[in-house]
């Protein structure tokens, strides 16, 4: 993390607590930049000062959006697992909100979600989304999570299978038969 | 998501697993008659398929910054740190390597997509230990490879800077016969990689480049031929090569046609190189863009004279130089240049440019050969490939010559028949007789398809094809039938296929026995050879009656001054010791041993081998005291007899350092075993398994001894010898990774540990399916490392999983060290938690194994009766409980011969801290500050890190 992002995130996280709602808009893209070089980061194996100081003020973050108690993140795999989890329900939200009005709960590139760079298909409903990953991790939990990782914190296979803790062809395997099954399922 | 839903998804999840070629009929099987279920998966593969190949794992809306993803991940060991070029192969980056004392600059070549990738990478992992053996120095050496998160095989080159020869020749004005003396470097090359049986396949400039230094250094050895594919069928040849491994300007005539390469191509690119750094332009005007036109220019039009292509108009296309810049750049004129080009040198380069494979120079030391010639103003041979053709010739006439070569080959790949130290022997083998195959599919897929009823074969099948004929060509001669089926089978057994193999050792048997000379030692030589395969297809039994049937011929028979009947002993109890029967395997061997003794051989390597398997038995066994006589003996034998090797001498010293290991004698383990690193590697190199082995031994050593520096240093060592032999099996990284794991763990040192680890969970989960002793070992140190993170959840299931595997591997049911090992480690798992009692019903087993079966007051006894004391002072917390704890401090001191060790360390500042909750004496300040300090030095922290429990000593 680089000095500035480092004060801009906390900046914005400090406008954040002290009420500014829009402040969390501008806070999560850089979050989530930083949730990405944390997986980087585990998978090749590095850690250091820079890297505990961005875990530290993530965990901060999270914790606070998730109103949970220190302990719960044990390792960086509870974390990103945890983040993609948040962000999922966050962007399933604005999508059934904005649906209320005229989008029709697509995923969208508003200003937030370009921002937030991830990797999902212009267009997709994110809605249908949920509820396919919710019928896929009752049937095949660790493909269900991948997909998770992928598509709400824009983890690559190669990050996917070190925070799983599994092989990267079977990482690649498990995203590319979930995806062929949602392409299926979401485009009927 | 439905049931159909459900099963087609699995269905499709597995079929990706699957290997590609097989899953269609995996996908009909699993759906058996349901028609709808099948046309629902094929859909669902093809759409996965369609994903593997668009995918694309930058997310698309941020392509600029991340255009090229790969910048600042990882391949293998290398850092990727900038693209460097794009080429028909596809992309080309800079890697680095940085470790505490070894940085190093490599080209990474990543594959362009088009084809089967999981084909290529299958390949490339066969094929990379013949790369990797290629060293020259005008060779760019082929540092390492493997296969990118998304899928494409990469490569890593040693990072040449420098330019092409052609752009440098013409830079530095060189005149013709700098040139040629240029190019007999890149012969040299070349030849060398012949010599080790890799054709290169795609020879041009663009390879061949000139560094810094002015030395030629070829790029790519062997790659196209990873690429273009030996084993598929001559349609799926043709289309990859037409599409991919095919440079127009440079393919020999008959490459057009589909014909594989070989080392008759590389002689026709290199007459390419040559006539265009002579001439400045190519020998043929090409379209690079009509493949048809092209193929026919080179089929039928003879090259340009090089006297007249000095002057042909430049081809700016191409960017080059008017005929009077070539001049130029030559430093010549043009008479000068017509001199020096007619006779001789243009009958050189027509040679090595004959449109028929047979007509070209048969080697690139005969090419060479005639250019030194040329340059000494001797006449030139240029005979062509005389030779090649007449056995072309003759090999079309006559398919008996196939069997000739094979023969041949067996001869080449064989010393004698039978190998006592069969790891290493097999492996010294099997280079060879991989090495001969390679050649004689190289000779007979490029030079001579025709014999073949137009069928190109693998060398393997001209193996199986030989096999099949042996009665064909020696009709009425039993003995050369027997002798050929030997051989042939001895062939299979270098390449380790003793499947294969068991039938011509069998068949080779079964016509020597017919002549009934049960003394024979062809015969006998014969069955230890079959005994053998036997035995290393597990099939003990039969080795075992085969070897008792014919003990008694073998009486007083002696081959090479050695009793026989002593060997086939000593094969008798390898199968008895595999079947269990130790007892007899060992009183098989003492026999063994006595009859060497008697008949007075006994300075001979063979007698101090047999010594080595009595010593192994008696360590597996568990005789300690027994195997360290026998280990002894061995030494004190292969250190005087003649015919020892270095080898026997070094590996029987390290056997006695194994059971110091066993025994607990850590100090005397490392005495023995720190000396012998250095000598091992002078003898084979840093890298060699060997080596690597010993240092993993002398690591061991230092661990018990409380020297974790130490042994971590010689882990990195063996973990840079893997990556640095460019042959990087995953299984040894991970292996050796995990001892690094368990090494990091124990001084405290997680960070280290921990990318390790998980490395190894994934591994484990994907590779290492069925229970074995080495899986439980890993999950040991796995659960071992979460437990000192105090992530008992983590912990507690893989520690489970290790004590089943622990008891499903142990021959002695729970009462096992290794069951005990994973019994303290759960057993502390329960401390953390609070839970004493399940805390107290782990420790007491592990105490009470660990006592049994290496009594009370071994060390490894002590540390679990001091964990089991712990437990006590937690849940009773009385003064009482704590000084017995600290009572057992002492038999621990006693145990390990010193105080000054991490494990007692661990214990001091545990007691110091209890006492200090249960409002006793603290202990002697002294004391705690040396157990800080020391925890500290080994751990690099500046505070005292936590640990929970002392270190194991396994």
């Amino acid at each position: 993390m680089s000095e500035a992002t480092g004060d801009s995130v906390t900046r914005w996280l400090v406008r954040w607590r002290e009420g500014d709602k829009a402040a969390l808009e501008r806070l999560l893209p850089l979050v989530y930049a930083d949730l990405r070089r944390i997986a980087a980061s585990q998978l090749r194996g590095q850690s250091g000062h820079t890297t505990l100081q961005t875990t530290a003020l993530v965990h901060d973050v999270l914790l606070r959006l998730l109103d949970r108690p220190a302990a719960d993140f044990q390792s960086t795999a509870h974390l990103l697992n945890a983040a993609a989890r948040m962000m999922r329900q966050n962007l399933v939200d604005r999508a059934r909100a904005a649906r209320t009005d005229k989008h029709g709960g697509g995923w969208l590139r508003d200003d937030f979600t370009a921002a937030l760079e991830l990797p999902i298909p212009d267009g997709t409903d994110l809605a249908h989304l949920d509820s396919a990953l919710d019928e896929l991790a009752a049937f095949d939990e660790r493909m269900a999570k991948v997909v998770e990782l992928r598509y709400f914190i824009g983890l690559g296979v190669a990050e996917v299978a070190a925070t799983l803790g599994v092989a990267e062809r079977t990482a690649q395997r498990d995203w590319i038969a979930a995806r062929a099954w949602l392409k299926e399922r979401l485009e009927p | 998501m439905n049931e159909r839903d459900r099963l087609a998804v699995r269905i499709l999840r597995d079929a990706l697993d699957a290997e590609p070629d097989q899953r269609d009929a995996f996908v009909a099987g699993r759906c058996g008659d349901d028609i709808s279920l099948r046309a629902r998966v094929a859909a669902l593969l093809r759409e996965a398929d369609s994903l593997d190949a668009a995918r694309s794992d930058a997310p698309a809306a941020a392509a600029d910054d991340r255009a090229d993803a790969l910048v600042g991940t990882r391949l293998g060991p290398f850092v990727v740190s900038a693209q460097i070029g794009r080429g028909g192969m596809g992309v080309v980056y800079r890697g680095e390597r940085e470790d505490a004392d070894f940085a190093q600059t490599v080209a990474i070549k990543l594959i362009r997509r088009g084809f089967d990738f999981d084909d290529v990478a299958a390949r490339f992992l066969r094929e990379r230990r013949i790369l990797a053996r290629l060293s020259h120095p005008n060779l760019a050496r082929f540092i390492d490879g493997g296969v990118a998160p998304d899928g494409r095989p990469w490569f890593a080159l040693e990072f040449v800077r420098g330019e092409s020869i052609t752009t440098w020749c013409d830079r530095q004005r060189l005149g013709i016969r700098a040139r040629v003396r240029l190019f007999l470097d890149v012969c040299a090359a070349v030849q060398h990689a012949h010599a080790q049986l890799v054709v290169h396949r795609d020879l041009k400039p663009a390879n061949v480049l000139v560094d810094d230094g002015g030395q030629v250094r070829l790029l790519d050895f062997g790659i196209a031929r990873l690429l273009a594919g030996d084993d598929g069928g001559p349609g799926a040849q043709t289309t990859i090569g037409l599409r991919y491994a095919l440079t127009p300007e440079y393919a020999a005539p008959e490459q057009f046609g589909g014909e594989t390469a070989g080392v008759a191509t590389d002689i026709y690119a290199l007459g390419v190189l040559l006539y265009q750094l002579v001439a400045g332009v190519l020998p043929y005007t090409l379209d690079r863009g009509d493949l048809v036109a092209s193929e026919r220019v080179v089929r039928e039009t003879p090259p340009q004279a090089l006297a007249a292509a000095i002057v042909r108009p430049a081809d700016a296309a191409r960017g080059e130089c008017d005929p009077a810049g070539r001049l130029a750049a030559r430093d010549t004129t043009l008479r000068a240049y017509r001199a020096d080009v007619r006779g001789d040198l243009g009958r050189i380069v027509e040679t090595a440019l004959a449109k028929e494979p047979e007509r070209r120079y048969a080697t690139v030391e005969a090419f060479a050969e005639d250019l030194r010639r040329w340059r000494a103003g001797d006449p030139v041979r240029v005979s062509g490939n005389r030779l090649g053709y007449r056995l072309g010739k003759f090999v079309r006439r006559n398919r008996a010559a196939v069997a000739v070569t094979v023969v041949l080959a067996a001869g080449l790949a064989l010393s004698s028949a039978y190998a006592i130290h069969r790891a290493e022997r097999e492996y010294r083998q099997r280079v060879r007789a991989e090495t001969t195959l390679s050649f004689m599919r190289d000779i007979f897929d490029a030079n001579t398809p025709e014999n073949t009823d137009g069928e190109k074969l693998t060398a393997m099948q001209l193996l199986d094809r030989a096999g099949e004929r042996i009665g064909e060509y020696f009709p009425d001669d039993p003995p050369a039938q027997a002798e050929l089926s030997g051989q042939l089978g001895d062939v299979y057994s270098s390449l380790t296929l003793h499947e294969r193999a068991v039938p011509f050792h069998e068949r080779a048997v079964a016509l020597l026995r017919e002549r009934g000379d049960r003394s024979d030692p062809v015969y006998l030589t014969r069955v230890l050879a079959l005994a053998n395969a036997y035995y290393e297809t597990y099939r003990f039994d039969d080795a075992l009656t085969l070897v008792e049937r014919d003990l008694e011929g073998a009486r007083g028979v002696e081959i090479g001054g050695e009793p026989f009947y002593g060997r086939l002993l000593a094969m008798r109890s390898a199968a008895l010791n595999r079947l269990g029967r130790m007892q007899e395997a060992e009183a098989g061997l003492r026999e063994a041993i006595a009859l060497y003794q008697r008949s007075g051989v006994v300075a001979s390597g063979g007698y101090g081998e047999m010594l080595t398997d009595l010593g192994y038995t008696l360590l597996d066994g568990g005789d300690l005291d027994g195997a360290l006589e026998a280990f002894r003996s061995a030494e004190a034998i292969l250190r005087d007899a003649p015919g020892s090797t270095r080898l026997q001498q070094l590996s029987s010293r390290l056997n006695i350092g194994t059971v110091y290991i066993r025994t607990g004698e850590s100090a005397q383990a490392v005495a023995v075993l720190e000396p012998l690193i250095g000598q091992y590697e002078a003898l084979l190199g840093a890298s060699s398994g060997h080596t690597m082995t010993a240092r993993s031994k002398l690591a061991q050593a230092y661990a018990a001894d409380g020297r974790y520096v130490e042994a971590l240093d010689a882990i990195d060592a063996n973990l840079r010898a893997v990556v640095g032999s460019g042959v990087d099996d995953p299984r040894d990284r991970i292996e050796i990774g995990l001892v690094k794991a368990k090494l990091a763990t124990y001084a405290l040192r997680p960070e280290v540990a921990r990318p390790l680890v998980l490395e190894t969970r994934a591994y484990i989960a994907e590779a290492m399916r069925e229970p074995s002793f080495a899986r439980g070992r890993l999950q040991w140190v796995i659960g071992e490392f979460w437990l000192q993170a105090g992530d008992c959840d983590a912990a507690e299931p893989v520690l489970e999983a290790a004590r089943a595997d622990a008891l499903a591997t142990s021959t002695e049911g729970a009462g096992n060290p290794s069951v005990a090992e994973a019994e303290d480690s759960l057993g502390r798992c329960r401390l953390l938690r609070g839970d004493y009692a399940g805390a107290r019903e782990h420790l007491d087993r592990a105490v009470a194994t660990f006592s049994g079966v290496l009594g009370a007051d071994h060390r490894r006894s002590v540390r679990s009766r001091i964990h089991r004391a712990w437990v006590e002072v937690l849940a009773d917390g009385g003064a009482a409980a704590l000084e017995r704890m600290a009572a057992l401090r002492p038999l621990l001191v006693t145990a390990l011969g010193t105080e000054d060790k991490p494990v007692v360390w661990q214990l001091d500042l545990i007691l110091d801290e209890l006492a200090r909750r249960t409002g006793a004496a603290p202990i002697d300040p002294v004391r705690r500050r040396q157990a800080e300090e020391g925890l500290k030095r080994i751990s690099q922290r500046d505070q005292v890190p936590r640990y929970v429990g002392i270190n194991s000593f396994s």
